[in-house]
């Protein structure tokens, strides 16, 4: 376990940004305590101050998970966000796609997001852009990037794509076993 | 006839002489003679031709005589000629006509002749060996079958081979074809198929049904339907009509479709027009106003804004507080159709027809209207106080609650309540009751009442019904316009108010505790079981909440009436004469409470001095009545005639406020203890148990009145209650020992009058539950008979709500039973208290500890004492109550404790006005949390605690360091990814500047405010390292006490790092408080000021510091940052020192503290160092300039949100809009422009061309 280096720390924010922009800051700036990011087998944990000190009581390789994953680091160094940080994303999301409650199992089973399943979406979303998905009662659901903008959205033919799927919280049961 | 040439012939021979000469051997016909000439026309020979009919004979003759004989000069040569062309032509012609006259002959049947005659017939040859020829027919054979086949010569391939084919010897080769006799001719084939009727030979033909002409669509009569939509317009609620609209509008996908999808049942799907689709929408909505919304959802896009906040806040504790809020906002908005009128409309409504219901009713009886009203209007009463309560949450609380789970009650419901209270008034009172149980009230959480508005719509409601009350409503009426909001408070003159604020604030939260929890029996008891279970919810919720509000309130009256609280139980040994002080300083104050059931807005305060006791129970119960009451103190003895009147206020009363008020009040003159009474009422706060107390004296005075009140007050535990206060006057002095308590707790005290009447009455269960009823039953029989009905109706619905409520008595009774056993020598029941006694130890020791100058003997003293003590005891109590925390003490105690702690620690910071030891032990409470043993701790170990932490910070430092400059870089980083200016928000500096000028309002204001925000802040670290805002409020002080180790740590180690950093910061930096105050609050305009200062400084101090500014990077001034902020944390014992030296920082001092603990009211902050940066920058540039060059910038860039003053964009704005040249001029050169603009594009043309060609090629 050791702390993100320069390069490490500079995708996963980019990364992250797409997601919820300069609230970034509100994870490493937090009043309630001094967190941090830490990178592990590859993955990047955010813990408190206060887990990672008793994290260093195990060792590493026994070490399976420290605080909350936010992603990992593929081999060709770049970073990929897993559903343990949605807890994390959703609160701060810029944008948000709600799905309706029919596609809301589809999602769930890691399919995109067609344009008959949109129920709501934030306005002046641009192409590609990272967002959260909420049910429509409003539970986050996971994320994924926006296939089309928000006018295009409005136009596009019902089973057009409207956001590509990225992680949803099915994946608890799907990739239990690699989920940290 | 033969033709003759005849050569030689002389020249002179002319045709005659031919004729004559060869006349002699036949008959000469055609004489031709040919002369032959040279070139010059000489005749060179000359011959000739006759046709001469000559025999052979003759011809001999004549060529013997003639052939060879000369004749006029030339040899004859005679010779046989050929026949003349002409005539042989005429022969031909003649042979051809001759031919085409004679008859053809056709081959075939001269073949067919033939055969016949060699006996072939037809071909066929009968009886014939193959093979056989054909007599006469060479090249003919008999052939299988006895065919007669022709013998054919072929010609092979090879050059000139011939093959000849002979059929007879390839007979066996040839077959016989059979003759088809059925074959059926062409014209005989099937044309035409002929079926019967039905579909599919009808298809088979090709014959298709006819499609069904489309239903036509029936064309809607415009006008007509306009006028139905009008009509049903008129029936719906106009709110609903507009939702529907607004859905349609804001569906992102076109109304147009959601119309025809809807209309299909009805209209065909065809509608074109748009009119007539929008109609179709426009019905629709109407016929199914509620449907709509939900299927537009499902049918349509929806798109919304960023700020479209997610419902569920408590499921994402994490959520911005802003966020939450607004959310919180809508969500209450969206609830209802009802939501979206006011509150106070809903409640006009409302009283105007419980007027009008109610008019006619006093009429019939005084005692019924009081029924009436008394039920409905206990029912407002509570949700109005409960809207007053809401009405008090400003932003601030919003924000401090803004994570907490709410009840959403929506207004519909409290209308429905109001309304079957109404409908119950009319019915017996036994029936109340159950209806009213039945109801489910809410306590209504909306936000926005004007508190103001809902006096005067209560004012209106029961000015009609009596006029006594008017009175009261004059003096509510009078005191309405003091309670205006907490800005008035601290804008008023005194200055002290500042200072006080935080004693007051947390003065006031304790109160709003009490009467939180008092609200909560009272309304328990209340008749209506239902209220009493939301509310109790709510009000455990919501303890935090009324504390803010209280805060926010922070009526400066509260804490005179702390002080002069202790003073009050002083008074309170002298029964008699206090209560006429009591009841005077009740009437306002039970006014405000009257408003508000809270009523932590004591405006009025200055009234309380004399009574703080009366005040107390003035505040938890009520009011006009109690100024009535006064009136009946003022004769304690005779009061029997007031008491009546007391009582039928009281009535009245009820209708309006939560009714326990009043009674209260009343009761107490007929006791002669008064103060005791009040206190009790406050306790309970229920009006109506004052109500009944007031019974229970008419019993003995008056039975007779008794009985009315008993039936008129629906609720029988009121009745309990009062009882037990009648019971009073052998408590009386109890209750003072109690009240003297109060001061340190009011709740307690309250209770402690409770318990106390239910000890001695061995009645305290009763007070508590069910039980009550009967024990009110036994001292009061008239309305026990009335009440029992009632009571065994309430029970079974108050069953439930009692449960929860025990616990809470149990709480209150275990205090006052602890109170009692101190104050009266009751040891005895000290034993059975072990925490209280604990408390009251520790108090003890608090105060020996807080109060250095006070000697360690006052162990011992009273508790009166204590309550005298003013602010300063209030923190030691506070001390006490954290201390109270420690395992010994029982889980409902601990449970209340926890409540008042959270709200004691605002005091904590308070003592630091009242002497420098206070000040340290604030500080050292703010840093170590909330741990009672470090509390204690640093108060011995002042000196030691320096050192000590700084040896034990040294290794934790680098950790800590690392994690620091890790946040930093990280966000650095995010900074560049960003392109944002991001200071962490951590680093709370002091700035470097010092400011003088602090306009005293602001600075009180900023000062509040902070307070506020910073007491959030303070909670939320003490409670949890983790972050659960929903939990922390309620439980912030289990969490300690379960786990005082690990807070304390963290918190040490937090001091370490700060202690360690302290060096580093000169003590200029700390004494400027107010600069970061500003920061905190600052406007733009504050911003700019510490730029200027910031600039001027450097100008002014050094240059060169300046020049390294350029060379330092952005880091180096994250590092600065850090320095600085590092120096803030510290600010705790910084201040110690600072304290020391400058009294005039104290006041700020505290809100730097805070500051520096709690750091995301940066936002202004970061600004701050980015325009500081820009600042320097600027500075570097211009160095040579003169100051006004730098102050220039900072003076323009007085913002105007987009723009700056005398913008440049707005100058050059404007002329983009105005055409600069002539529209002809301009036309000119854009032809000019064009020609050649075509020859361009032309020659690129071709040229791609070109350059196209050459790729094809290759």
């Amino acid at each position: 376990m050791r702390p993100l280096t320069d390069e490490e720390t500079k995708t996963m924010f980019e990364k992250l940004s797409k997601y919820i922009g300069e609230n970034i800051r509100l994870l490493i700036d937090r009043p309630d305590g001094t967190y941090c990011f830490r990178l592990h087998n590859d993955r990047v944990y955010y813990m408190s101050e206060r887990i990672l000190k008793l994290a260093t009581n195990i060792s590493r390789d026994k070490l399976v998970s420290v605080g909350t994953c936010f992603g990992k680091f593929t081999k060709t160094q770049k970073f990929r966000l897993h559903i343990t940080a949605l807890d994390f994303l959703a609160p701060y999301a810029k944008f948000k796609v709600w799905v309706k409650p029919g596609s809301e199992q589809s999602f769930l089973y890691g399919n995109h997001i067609m344009k008959s399943g949109l129920g709501r979406i934030t306005e002046n979303t641009a192409q590609y852009q990272g967002v959260v998905v909420y049910s429509m009662a409003d539970v986050p659901l996971g994320f994924g990037v926006a296939a089309k903008t928000t006018q295009e959205c409005r136009m596009v033919d019902p089973m057009s794509i409207v956001v590509f799927h990225q992680a949803d919280i099915g994946e608890y049961i799907r990739s239990e076993d690699t989920l940290t | 006839m033969k033709r003759l040439y005849i050569g030689g012939l002389g020249h002179t021979v002319s045709e005659k002489d031919l004729k004559d000469r060869f006349g002699k051997f036949g008959d000469v016909s055609d004489v031709e003679i040919v002369t032959r000439k040279d070139e010059n026309g000489a005749p060179l020979k000359r011959f000739g031709y006759i046709n001469i009919n000559i025999t052979d004979a003759e011809y001999k003759r004549c060529v013997g005589i003639l052939n060879k004989s000369t004749w006029k000069g030339g040899t004859l040569l005679i010779q046989l000629a050929k026949e003349s062309f002409l005539h042989r032509l005429a022969e031909e012609r003649q042979q051809l006509v001759e031919k085409a006259k004679a008859p053809k002959i056709i081959p075939q049947e001269k073949l067919v002749d033939s055969f016949k005659a060699a006996g072939v017939e037809n071909f066929h040859m009968k009886a014939a060996v193959p093979g056989t020829e054909i007599p006469g027919h060479a090249n003919w054979v008999v052939s299988k079958f006895g065919r007669v086949l022709p013998v054919v010569n072929l010609k092979g391939k090879g050059k000139n081979k011939v093959f000849k084919y002979d059929p007879s010897k390839h007979c066996h080769n040839i077959k016989r074809l059979e003759t088809a006799d059925d074959v059926t001719s062409v014209s005989k084939l099937t044309w035409e198929i002929k079926g019967g009727d039905d579909e599919i030979s009808k298809k088979r033909r090709g014959e298709f049904p006819k499609q069904k002409p489309c239903p036509k669509r029936s064309k809607i009569d415009l006008s007509l339907f306009l006028s139905n939509l009008a009509q049903r317009n008129a029936m719906n609620a106009a709110a609903t009509g507009n939702k529907n609209k607004v859905a349609i509008q804001q569906n992102g996908l076109s109304a147009v479709k959601t119309g025809k999808q809807k209309s299909v049942c009805v209209f065909d799907n065809d509608s074109d027009s748009e009119d007539e689709i929008r109609m179709l929408v426009a019905q629709e909505h109407l016929r199914n106003p509620k449907q709509t919304s939900t299927e537009d959802d499902d049918d349509n896009l929806e798109v919304v804004g960023d700020d479209f906040v997610v419902k569920s806040n408590a499921f994402w504790g994490g959520v911005e507080q802003d966020d939450v809020k607004t959310s919180l906002l809508t969500s209450t908005k969206d609830d209802e159709e009802y939501d979206s009128a006011d509150t106070d409309e809903i409640l006009t409504r409302r009283k105007t027809q419980t007027q009008a219901e109610s008019a006619p009713v006093t009429q019939d009886s005084p005692t019924e209207s009081s029924k009436n009203k008394s039920s409905s209007e206990s029912d407002e009463g509570s949700d109005e106080a409960d809207d007053e309560d809401d009405v008090s949450v400003d932003s601030d609380y919003e924000a401090m609650m803004g994570n907490c789970y709410r009840l959403d009650l929506s207004l519909a419901d409290l209308e429905q309540l109001a309304k079957k209270a109404e409908v119950i008034s009319d019915d017996e009172s036994v029936e109340e009751p159950k209806e009213e149980a039945k109801t489910p009230s809410a306590p209504p959480k909306k936000t926005g009442n004007n508190p103001e508005d809902i006096l005067a719509s209560l004012l209106v409601d029961d000015t009609p019904e009596k006029e006594s009350k008017k009175k009261k409503y004059q003096v509510n009426t009078v005191s309405l316009p003091a309670f205006i909001g907490t800005k008035d408070l601290f804008g008023g003159p005194e200055p002290s108010l500042k200072r006080l604020a935080p004693n007051i604030d947390g003065e006031s939260s304790k109160r709003l505790k009490q009467d939180l929890k008092l609200k909560e029996q009272s309304i328990s008891e209340d008749t209506q079981s239902s209220n009493r279970l939301s509310q109790q919810k709510l009000s455990t919720l919501n303890i935090q909440r009324g504390a803010k509000k209280l805060e926010s309130k922070a009526s400066t009256s509260e804490d005179d009436s702390s002080s002069e609280e202790s003073e009050s139980s002083g008074d309170e040994d002298v029964f008699t004469s206090k209560t006429s002080s009591a009841s005077q300083s009740v009437v306002p104050e039970t006014e405000l409470k009257t408003v508000s059931s809270n009523n932590s807005k004591t405006p009025i305060k200055p009234n309380q001095t004399k009574t703080s006791r009366s005040s107390s129970s003035g505040s938890s119960s009520e009011e006009s009545e109690s100024s009535e009451d006064e009136d009946s103190a003022g004769v304690l003895t005779s009061k029997t005639p007031s008491v009546a009147q007391s009582v039928k206020t009281i009535s009245k009363t009820q209708m309006k406020s939560v009714s326990s008020n009043n009674s209260k009040t009343p009761v107490k003159p007929n006791q002669t203890k008064t103060s005791r009474s009040s206190s009790s009422g406050s306790s309970s706060e229920e009006s109506e148990s004052s109500e009944e107390e007031d019974n229970a004296k008419v019993l003995t005075s008056k039975t007779s009145l008794a009985t009315p009140l008993a039936r008129t007050i629906p609720e029988t535990e009121l009745k309990t209650v009062s009882t037990n206060n009648s019971i009073k006057p052998k408590q009386t002095k109890t209750s003072r020992s109690s009240s003297s308590d109060s001061s340190s707790e009011e709740s307690e005290t309250s209770d402690d009058e409770n318990s106390r009447t239910q000890t001695k009455d061995s009645k305290s269960a009763d007070s508590k539950s069910v039980q009550e009823n009967v024990v009110s039953h036994q001292t009061v029989p008239h309305s026990t008979v009335i009440d029992a009905k009632k009571q065994q109706q309430d029970n079974q619905k108050r069953l439930a709500a009692l449960e929860q409520r025990q616990k809470e008595t149990e709480q209150q009774k275990k205090l006052i039973q602890g109170a009692l056993s101190n104050v009266d020598a009751a040891k005895v029941n000290k034993s059975k208290h072990i925490v209280f006694d604990s408390d009251e130890d520790d108090e003890e020791e608090d105060e020996t500890t807080s109060r250095p100058e006070q000697p360690p003997t006052n162990l011992k003293k009273s508790l009166f004492e204590d309550d005298s003590g003013s602010d300063e005891d209030q923190q030691t109590s506070m001390l006490e109550e954290k201390k109270n925390n420690k395992p010994g003490g029982s889980k409902l105690f601990d449970s209340e404790d926890e409540d008042d702690g959270a709200e004691d620690e605002q005091f904590q910071i308070k003592p630091q006005f009242e002497g420098k030891a206070g000040q340290k032990l604030m500080e050292l409470q703010a840093s170590f949390g909330t741990d009672s043993r470090f509390q204690v701790d640093s108060r011995f170990l002042e000196s030691d605690a320096e050192p000590e932490d700084q040896d034990e910070a040294a290794p934790e430092e680098d950790a800590d360091k690392q994690l620091l400059e890790e946040k930093k870089k990280s966000l650095d980083i995010l900074q560049s990814i960003l392109n944002t200016n991001i200071q962490p928000q951590n680093t709370r500096k002091g700035k470097m500047f010092k400011y003088d000028d602090f306009g005293c309002s602001l600075s009180m204001f900023c000062s509040f405010r902070l307070f506020l925000k910073d007491y959030v802040c303070f909670c939320r670290d003490v409670s949890s390292l983790h972050y659960d805002p929903t939990q922390e409020e309620h439980t912030a002080f289990e969490a300690k006490t379960e786990e005082p180790k690990k807070e304390s740590k963290a918190a040490r180690r937090k001091k370490r790092i700060e202690a360690e950093k302290l060096p580093e910061v000169s003590k200029d930096v700390y004494f400027d408080i107010s600069v970061d105050l500003k920061e905190v609050f600052g406007t733009s305009k504050e911003n700019q000021d510490k730029k200027e200062t910031v600039s001027w400084d450097k100008e002014a101090e050094d240059p060169e510091d300046i020049m390294k500014h350029m060379e330092v990077s952005f880091t180096s001034n994250a590092e600065a940052n850090e320095d600085t902020s590092g120096g803030f944390k510290f600010s705790f014992f910084g201040e110690d020192t600072a304290v020391e030296t400058t009294t005039k920082t104290d006041e700020y001092k505290i809100e730097t503290v805070k500051g520096a603990k709690f750091s995301w009211q940066a936002d202004p902050r970061f600004q701050d160092s980015s325009s500081d940066e820009e600042e320097v920058d600027e500075v570097e540039e211009d160095q040579s300039a003169s100051n006004e060059i730098t102050e220039e910038p900072t003076t323009s860039k007085k913002t105007f949100f987009f723009f700056y003053q005398n913008d440049e964009r707005l100058k050059e704005g404007p002329g983009m809009f105005c055409r600069s040249v002539k529209l002809q001029d301009q036309r000119e050169a854009w032809e000019e422009k064009r020609t050649s603009l075509r020859e361009e594009c032309r020659k690129k043309h071709r040229d791609a061309k070109r350059r196209q060609r050459p790729s094809l090629k290759t």
